[in-house]
């Protein structure tokens, strides 16, 4: 055994906890090796010097300790009081929704069509509502149209009866320069004449138009 | 005959708070002292008491007969203790256990050569200063060094239960023991006070 290995073996041969078959060897290279002794002499009075401090006595506050027991016992508790703002949305939602699921019986959701029954009835999905929208505007329309253009049809009737009585009196009433005013007049009026019945057939066909991207719109829903 | 440890877990276990209350008498100063020495002040060593207490009984009904209870109940408190020693460390911005190579290849620790509070060689103290200067100087020790000198000396633990206790391989807490020695023979060995024998080496 040399210095290091029996230096290693000096705490455990001091709290007797060296195994017998090493301590007599330990021993034998102490009787040797003074530094050895005299470092476990150094080792043994540390120990001692250990041993000059008192134990402390400091008792327990049981009904403290009593008290720490139960908080912590009642935390559970605690967290659900401390946040009861968001137990209670949580369960108002909760029975909102129980009460929800009492009454429908089926949830189907088809193509583009959510679709809820309660108790077997089947209320009107989102597409069926919003044709019902589109044929209620088209019917306005339809009515706007036939009032608007009913009003052209009779203004255009209304000049070519003037321009025929033009026409047929042009000869006989009037002659010279006032032939060319009526001349220049008649031709007016045919031109407004025109311009109306574009606007009347134009018309038709806005709406036609309209109707047919309502109808496309309602489709596609 | 008084139940033993293990017995009144058992009694603990199924809700006695009595057995629990002679439980807490039985090991209260002897578990104060133990963290007392290795935290190194008196009211979080109190506080650490209280919390290990309150571990003990929530986890009763986990604890198993099999293993010894000093050993299961040194286990939380070790761990509480080292827990609140992390805590002090995270908020010490310099830091003291710093050592260095000296020439002759010992390791020299940064705070053993500050000045100290420890008395001058050839000052001889009283008898109740003593507890301080030892106290001190376990303080300084590094933590790993000072919990297995505590558990060892103060405890009577054997190093295979300071092992377990700490869940490390038995040739660390013997080495950690001999460091923390041979630490404190430098620091203590000037040590002389009045009416004893004189420790000066």
């Amino acid at each position: 055994m040399d210095c290091e290995q029996a230096r290693g073996l000096i705490v455990e041969f001091l709290y007797n906890e060296l195994p017998s078959e090493s301590v007599s060897e330990f021993q034998e290279h102490l009787a040797e090796c003074e530094d050895c002794l005299k470092y476990k002499e150094e080792i043994q009075n540390t120990l001692e010097c250990l041993n000059q401090v008192e134990e402390l006595r400091a008792p327990v506050d049981l009904a403290a300790l009593h008290d720490a027991i139960d908080r912590r016992r009642h935390r559970v508790g605690k967290f659900l009081r401390r946040r009861w703002p968001v137990w209670a949305t949580i369960g108002v939602c909760g029975i909102m929704l129980s009460i929800f699921a009492l009454f429908v019986s089926e949830i189907r959701y088809e193509g583009n069509a959510l679709t809820i029954t309660f108790n077997g009835q089947e209320t009107d999905s989102l597409s069926e509502r919003t044709a019902r929208v589109l044929a209620a505007y088209r019917e306005d329309q339809l009515r706007f149209q036939a009032q608007l253009s009913g009003e052209l049809r009779a203004s255009v009737a209304a000049l070519s009866q003037m321009i025929n009585e033009y026409e047929s009196h042009r000869d006989r009433q009037i002659a010279g320069a006032f032939q060319q005013m009526q001349i220049q007049q008649h031709q007016t009026l045919l031109a407004i004449q025109k311009e109306l019945e574009i606007l009347a057939s134009q018309t038709e066909d806005e709406f036609k138009r309209s109707y047919l991207t309502m109808a496309a719109l309602a489709d596609l829903q | 005959m008084e139940p033993g440890d293990e017995e009144l877990m058992q009694e603990v276990k199924r809700g006695d708070m009595r057995a629990f209350d002679v439980l807490v008498r039985r090991w209260e100063n002897q578990l104060f002292n133990l963290i007392y020495k290795i935290i190194g002040d008196f009211e979080t060593a109190e506080d650490i008491r209280q919390e290990v207490f309150l571990r003990v009984y929530r986890a009763a009904s986990r604890y198993r007969p099999h293993s010894q209870f000093k050993t299961w109940l040194y286990r939380i408190a070790i761990n509480c203790s080292i827990n609140e020693l992390r805590k002090r460390d995270r908020r010490r911005t310099v830091p003291l256990m710093m050592s260095y190579q000296t020439k002759d290849g010992r390791q020299q620790y940064l705070e053993d050569i500050l000045p100290d509070l420890n008395p001058q060689p050839d000052e001889i103290i009283q008898r109740d200063e003593i507890a301080g200067c030892i106290q001190n100087a376990l303080r300084r020790l590094p933590d790993e060094q000072r919990i297995v000198i505590v558990l060892r000396h103060y405890e009577g633990l054997k190093f295979h239960q300071i092992a377990s206790v700490l869940g490390c391989p038995l040739g660390t807490v013997k080495s950690r023991m001999h460091h923390g020695l041979e630490r404190l023979r430098m620091m203590l060995k000037h040590l002389r006070w009045e009416g004893g024998a004189n420790y000066g080496l």
